[in-house]
């Protein structure tokens, strides 16, 4: 019974690993670099490239603003949709509320409009549809960002980010759910992985790269997946979470008349009304509802700068201000302050967290690292990659045992296997330098530059996949060092020649080069250029080890041959 | 102390924990020591000795984040920490191969 059900896991872990694999990878690769979107950022949009600085003054860089800030044509295009007839022109749209955010790692202040909309929603579960508007603000001078320089596309936080939880499929918010089933996956693998590996933990410290491949290769997956074991199963679940209420709507539809008795009892038990008056009123100064909440906080004895402000019903009587503050000390998000519009008294303190809101709270806070400790933040990058090397290691497992067979038997199945592993572990490597290297190179006035940047990450991976394909081979009487893909070697070369000339292009470019930036002590872009470099020279190891390998096997096969013996099979 | 002494403090009890661990472990023993005969209470030991110094890794989390960063920041050390002792153990073997050579290690 219990050889059994072992069998059974290990089916399950093999089978769907296969299948969801390629797409645990993609989440578990670009949410590793999304613990450091925004400096990614920074490196993806130079003229971005300076200090952090704390927020500035509402009254004289948000509001100003707010006037000019126009609708998004992609917004108004999406809220289209969603609404019953057509939507006013989008310059006699009125702002209804604005929100302008920074953090620590951040030196923008984003800022966000949303436009009220006097169309009723398709969708009778939908409520206070709005289209938005986006501005940016450098915190330093006050000043708004250029739109040029707004809408330049920022890597980290506008491609890496989105791509690991949604994978760009927008539609019917399809790459939501194939990522949260990506997910469910993963959970049930790390459990049946435990369960089928009868010696996982006593053999918890053994890695033989000596061995076999087989051995050294399932050796590596166990140890990856038995060390990062408690991060892999709590950013997999806190992961969901976030999504829950995608993946279960249970409160926004089924029990919608519930969710809209308890919105308007909690606007009549805190004071912060859910839609405008519609009397007009003026607004008082939100830099002094900014400096009584830092009084506050500061009287707690808490970390005090501003994180987040938003200025809801614009223009109305009625109109608050909801003051967060940099959640820098805590991992769950802190609770915010509520002051009354006109006349700049508080309103009303969110209370402690209740039990549920404070574990939900740690598990969102977890997942977004809104926090400062850059160990813990390094310590988490690691954790992805680990998962990455299990997942990846669990592919070549799974080709290194079948490859041999399947090649006798004229199955293609190994060979198509490792054609998407390849893709999905270097070919992505590939489309990521090219990605970045494309970013550096292409000049800013190209019309669709953030197309074309697109259009190069997504290209050079079907490029990887392609080649990949057309290079995997393994016919009867080969090695498993022969039959190894040369794809996987010829990847990793260009790998390590993107990483370098990605970094090298960004020293060109803007002058950044590293040992300035290392000087400077600004580790937004060091770090960056010292990872691709770190990228480029293990990759390189990485080409010249599986050369000399497969040098070294075909050289024990002619010798085989000149012998008169058949050649091994692995 | 700052809170990076403290992390440091943290990961080096860690990583003699997690040693503590592998030297429980009969093939890691012999690794290490050879012929060298491990009884029973030095397995027990070097579990219970493991135990602690990772319950002292906690203690230094603790001690340098608020009590819900900590209990992020230990497991991922800890995790460090047995990749550390992992390469570790890797490379004595190696070593002990000579150049070249196959290893038993931990078979």
């Amino acid at each position: 019974m219990r050889e059994t059900f072992r069998l059974s896991m290990a089916y399950l872990h093999t089978w769907l690993g296969l299948v969801v694999g390629f797409v645990l990878m993609t989440i578990f690769f670009f949410g590793s670099l999304s613990v450091f979107d925004r400096e990614i950022d920074r490196w993806s949009v130079p003229e971005t490239r300076v200090q952090a600085a704390p927020f500035p003054s509402f009254d004289k860089s948000v509001l100003p603003y707010i006037a000019s800030v126009k609708p998004d044509p992609e917004s108004v295009e999406h809220t289209a949709g969603e609404v019953i007839g057509a939507l006013p022109p989008p310059d006699k749209l009125k702002p209804g509320d604005v929100t302008a955010y920074t953090n620590h790692r951040d030196p923008i202040l984003r800022m966000y409009v949303a436009y009220d909309v006097p169309n009723k929603p398709r969708d009778p579960n939908l409520d206070h549809v709005h289209v938005y508007g986006y501005a940016s603000v450098d915190p330093v001078t006050g000043k708004r960002l250029p739109d040029e320089v707004q809408e330049r596309l920022a890597i980290g936080t506008g491609f890496f980010f989105p791509l690991h939880f949604m994978l760009h499929l927008e539609w019917m918010e399809l790459g939501y759910w194939i990522v949260g089933f990506a997910g469910m996956v993963m959970l049930a693998a790390l459990v049946s992985g435990v369960v089928m590996h009868r010696k996982i933990f006593r053999e918890l410290f053994t890695f033989r790269p000596g061995r076999a491949r087989l051995r050294s290769t399932l050796d590596l997956h166990n140890m990856t997946g038995v060390m990062a074991l408690p991060f892999l199963f709590v950013i997999t679940v806190s992961g969901l979470l976030i999504f829950a209420y995608l993946y279960l709507p249970s409160p926004t539809s089924l029990m919608r008349p519930l969710a809209t008795a308890q919105q308007d009892a909690e606007a009549a038990s805190t004071g912060l009304p859910v839609d405008p008056s519609g009397r007009p009123g003026q607004l008082a100064s939100v830099d002094a509802m900014m400096a009584a909440a830092k009084a506050r906080w500061a009287a707690q004895g808490v970390p005090g700068e501003i994180g987040t402000v938003s200025l809801i019903h614009i223009g109305d009587a009625d109109a608050y201000v909801s003051i967060s503050r940099d959640n820098v000390d805590r991992v769950a998000n802190p609770e915010t302050l509520h002051f009354k519009g006109t006349t700049g008294a508080l309103l009303y303190e969110d209370p402690p967290a209740s039990g549920i809101e404070s574990v939900y709270g740690f598990f969102y806070g977890l997942h977004f690292q809104f926090f400062r400790h850059w160990t813990l933040r390094w310590l988490l990058f690691a954790g992805g990659l680990a998962g990455c090397a299990c997942i990846a290691t669990g592919f070549l497992f799974f080709v290194a045992k079948r490859k041999a067979k399947h090649a006798a038997a004229g199955v293609p199945g190994a060979r198509i296997a490792e054609a998407f592993a390849v893709a999905s572990v270097t070919g992505m490597l590939v489309a990521t330098g090219a990605m970045l290297l494309g970013n550096r190179l292409l000049p800013t006035d190209l019309p669709g530059h953030t197309g074309w940047q697109e259009a190069i990450f997504w290209l050079s991976w079907v490029a990887a996949l392609l080649h990949a394909g057309l290079r995997s081979r393994f016919g009867p009487g080969a090695t498993a060092a022969e039959g190894l893909s040369p794809a996987w070697r010829e990847q990793a070369w260009l790998v390590s020649g993107l990483a370098a000339a990605a970094a090298i292009a960004n020293w060109i470019t803007t002058g950044d080069h590293i040992v300035k930036t290392v000087g400077d002590g600004y580790w937004p872009v060091a770090g960056l250029d010292l990872v691709l470099l770190a990228t480029s020279a293990a990759s390189g190891y990485a080409a010249i080890r599986l050369g000399a390998r497969l040098r070294s096997a075909r050289a024990v096969r002619v010798a085989e041959r000149a012998a008169g013996q058949e050649p091994a099979h692995v | 102390m700052s809170d990076g002494v403290l992390t440091s403090f943290a990961f080096l009890a860690a990583l003699a924990g997690m040693a503590a661990f592998a030297l429980a472990n009969p093939d890691h023993w012999r690794q290490l020591f050879g012929a060298k005969p491990q009884g029973q209470s030095v397995r027990a030991a070097c579990r219970l000795g493991g135990a602690a110094l990772l319950g002292i890794s906690f203690l230094f989390c603790a001690l340098a984040d608020p009590v819900l960063m900590a209990i992020l920041v230990w497991p991922m050390l800890i995790g460090l920490a047995g990749a550390g002792v992992a390469a570790f153990l890797t490379l004595h073997a190696r070593g002990r191969a000579g150049p070249g050579g196959r290893t038993n290690a931990g078979r």
